[in-house]
């Protein structure tokens, strides 16, 4: 980044943050939210115009030359990490705490001094990119990069403005539905309806736990199964008897093929001298079936841990046709996005339900765009860095 | 299974720690760089073969636990640390390069961790393993720039432009993370930025490099200043790396992964 500014600008920027701050924390209900299409456009774009005007029609200006500067993008870099700085640490909003409420920042990227620290950060990057276009070195390469992530910030923020999500929960064989509700509480109307034909939740073999005297917990090593054993805080674990789906109807777990169902497994545990220690069933507290655990001399107790959850996925009819929805794999309908969340946790396998999203932005090719320029641009410099020794 | 992955990051780090000993002596006595060469491909050879048979045994990317990730970052700090010094012509990167190794091989001894073979569906995509891998590689770099600036500040060497060169290729590193972290989360959550507590961690550490990046000229004059300011940028790769993990925020963050 080059030129030094002629005017002040950081010092403005400074005074303007701390005038916005100032608003805020003597009006700390006031939220400023884009609007929707086509006005979130124009408010994301706008002051990019006249700073990309500036710095391309009058790039020798002294406002251009502060506007544009190395160190306006310090300054609004590190105003924007001052504002920002409430979200890295603490919860915000509602579960904020109450003196960051009372300095402004309960909820800072609806709050006056973040619209300001973003304002100054695309108005230096249109400006610096305006007069770069027009003469400097590496101009391609600077405005590959630069434009890129202008791109970007105006895309995030235009799509924020414009941005449709909406929560749903469906039932395995219910009547299809296209009605969400969206976060503000509207209802949004989905492109096509959509039936739940079926979930699945596909979980790993469960592990051992071995509660220690002193309160500790250590965690097996290995997935069990029919025959398996498994070294844990010193003892060998060996699996006796294993029942894949079990309930537990009084002490001791029989089979019960149902999808609900945790698996139960007789294991046998030898110290290191050898000497047997105990023998019993284990079984994870489930919707069958209480826990079953193992009592050992020294004060400690063995368990089996609920199996963790290995992929879940919902199968899906929409628009005549059959699809499947998994965590990384959305289905994309026009111009909607149907995430699959959650389920119900306490069902587990057994659960007939499934949450979704949906989520519509049109600005996302915008993203998308500048982001595939910011990655070009970066790829670039790590080719051939730039360094303040080799810059004009 | 636990007790041989100690073992041989404990032969990784000696290898390391004997190479650093001898890339001291090779200051004085160049008869000494066949030994820091051979004693550093070993130990990279051994914690390497430990990362490859991690991955076959988990039957899954070993990047989930804190402790799979400081043995990337050992690994990736010493291979890198050797492709810029041999890209950059320079032997100055071989004791911060290997100590950093040994720095993290040494946590991981400290405080070793259970093998665990889940991974939880989140993390069932093509994007992890090149988000993680490049986050960790931008962050190794970044640490042999603090660890050179902090070599020359205890040394009194004003000289910052090896560390400078060194942010200049962890920084792009960063923002290529940066990225495919956004792409994957919009794959996975329906958004790129959620401000997640991790996210503006992420943010952050990019603003102090971008920072630093545009006061470099400025900062030449001052080279104290700069090796000082290079030196403490550091720590806030480790608060978005480690620490957040102990702030109030982590109770709202979905990068909740590496806890066990």
């Amino acid at each position: 980044m080059d030129g030094r500014g002629g005017t002040p600008a950081p010092a403005v920027l400074a005074a303007v943050l701390a005038g916005a701050w100032g608003a805020q924390i003597l009006r700390p209900d006031v939220a400023l939210l884009l609007p929707g299409p086509p006005w979130n456009w124009i408010a994301a774009i706008a002051p990019v115009l006249p700073a990309l005007g500036l710095g391309a029609s009058r790039p020798e200006h002294a406002l251009s030359r502060s506007l544009g500067s190395g160190r306006f993008a310090i300054a609004s870099l590190i105003a924007m990490a001052v504002v920002s700085w409430p979200l890295a640490v603490f919860p915000v909003g509602a579960q904020a705490p109450a003196w960051l409420h009372r300095i402004g920042l309960g909820d800072p990227l609806t709050s006056l001094p973040f619209a300001v620290a973003l304002i100054a950060v695309v108005v230096n990057l249109a400006c610096s990119l305006g007069r770069r276009l027009r003469s400097g070195p590496d101009r391609l390469r600077y405005a590959v990069l630069h434009g890129g992530l202008l791109l970007a910030i105006i895309g995030g923020a235009a799509g924020h403005g414009g941005l449709v999500r909406a929560r749903f929960v469906m039932e395995e064989g219910a009547n299809p539905g296209d009605a969400a509700m969206a976060e503000d509480g509207t209802r949004i109307r989905l492109p096509v309806p959509l039936r739940l034909d079926d979930f699945v939740l596909e979980r790993f073999p469960p592990m051992l736990l071995l509660g220690r005297a002193d309160g500790t917990v250590l965690r097996g090593e290995t997935l069990l199964g029919p025959g398996a054993s498994d070294r844990i805080g010193g003892l060998a674990v060996r699996v006796l008897r294993w029942l894949p789906s079990a309930a537990v109807p009084a002490s001791e777990p029989v089979p019960f093929l149902d999808p609900a169902a945790n698996p139960a497994a007789e294991v046998e545990v030898v110290d290191a001298a050898g000497t047997v220690l105990g023998r019993g069933w284990l079984h994870p507290a489930g919707p069958v079936g209480g826990a079953l655990f193992l009592s050992l001399p020294d004060g400690g107790t063995l368990h089996l841990e609920a199996p963790r959850p290995r992929r879940f996925l919902a199968k899906v009819h929409a628009g005549g046709a059959a699809h499947e929805i998994t965590v990384n794999n959305p289905l994309r309908i026009d111009g909607f996005a149907i995430y699959i969340l959650s389920y119900d946790e306490d069902a587990g396998p057994a659960s007939r339900t499934a949450v979704f999203e949906a989520v519509e932005d049109r600005a996302l090719p915008a993203v998308y765009a500048g982001l595939a320029l910011l990655l070009i641009g970066v790829l670039w410099h790590l080719w051939r860095p730039v360094t303040a020794g080799g810059r004009p | 299974m636990s007790g041989a992955v100690w073992w041989a990051e404990l032969a990784a780090a000696l290898c390391w720690l004997l190479a650093a000993g001898a890339a001291v002596q090779a200051w004085r006595r160049p008869g000494w760089d066949p030994v820091v060469r051979v004693l550093g491909a070993a130990g990279l050879a051994i914690a390497g073969s430990l990362l490859a048979w991690l991955w076959i045994h988990l039957d899954r990317p070993p990047l989930r636990t804190l402790g799979e990730t400081r043995l990337w970052y050992a690994i990736l700090s010493v291979a890198a640390g050797g492709l810029l010094a041999w890209r950059l012509r320079t032997t100055a990167l071989r004791v911060p390069m290997l100590l950093l190794g040994v720095l993290f091989l040494a946590l991981n001894l400290a405080l070793p961790q259970t093998l665990d073979r889940t991974l939880m569906p989140a993390l069932r995509s093509p994007w992890f393993v090149p988000h993680v891998v490049v986050y960790l590689l931008s962050y190794a770099v970044l640490g042999l720039s603090a660890g050179v600036a902090a070599w020359h500040l205890l040394r009194r060497r004003d000289d910052g432009g090896l560390a400078f060169r060194l942010v200049h290729a962890g920084l792009p590193l960063l923002t290529i993370g940066l990225c495919l972290g956004a792409i994957w989360a919009k794959e996975a959550w329906g958004h790129y930025w959620a401000w997640d507590p991790k996210e503006t961690w992420a943010l952050l550490t990019w603003i102090v490099y971008v920072c630093l990046i545009h006061a470099e000229r400025d900062l030449r004059d001052r080279p104290r200043l700069a090796l000082a300011v290079i030196t403490g940028a550091f720590t806030v790769v480790l608060m978005c790396w480690f620490l957040v993990n102990y702030l109030p925020s982590t109770a709202v963050s979905v990068h909740t992964y590496t806890r066990q």
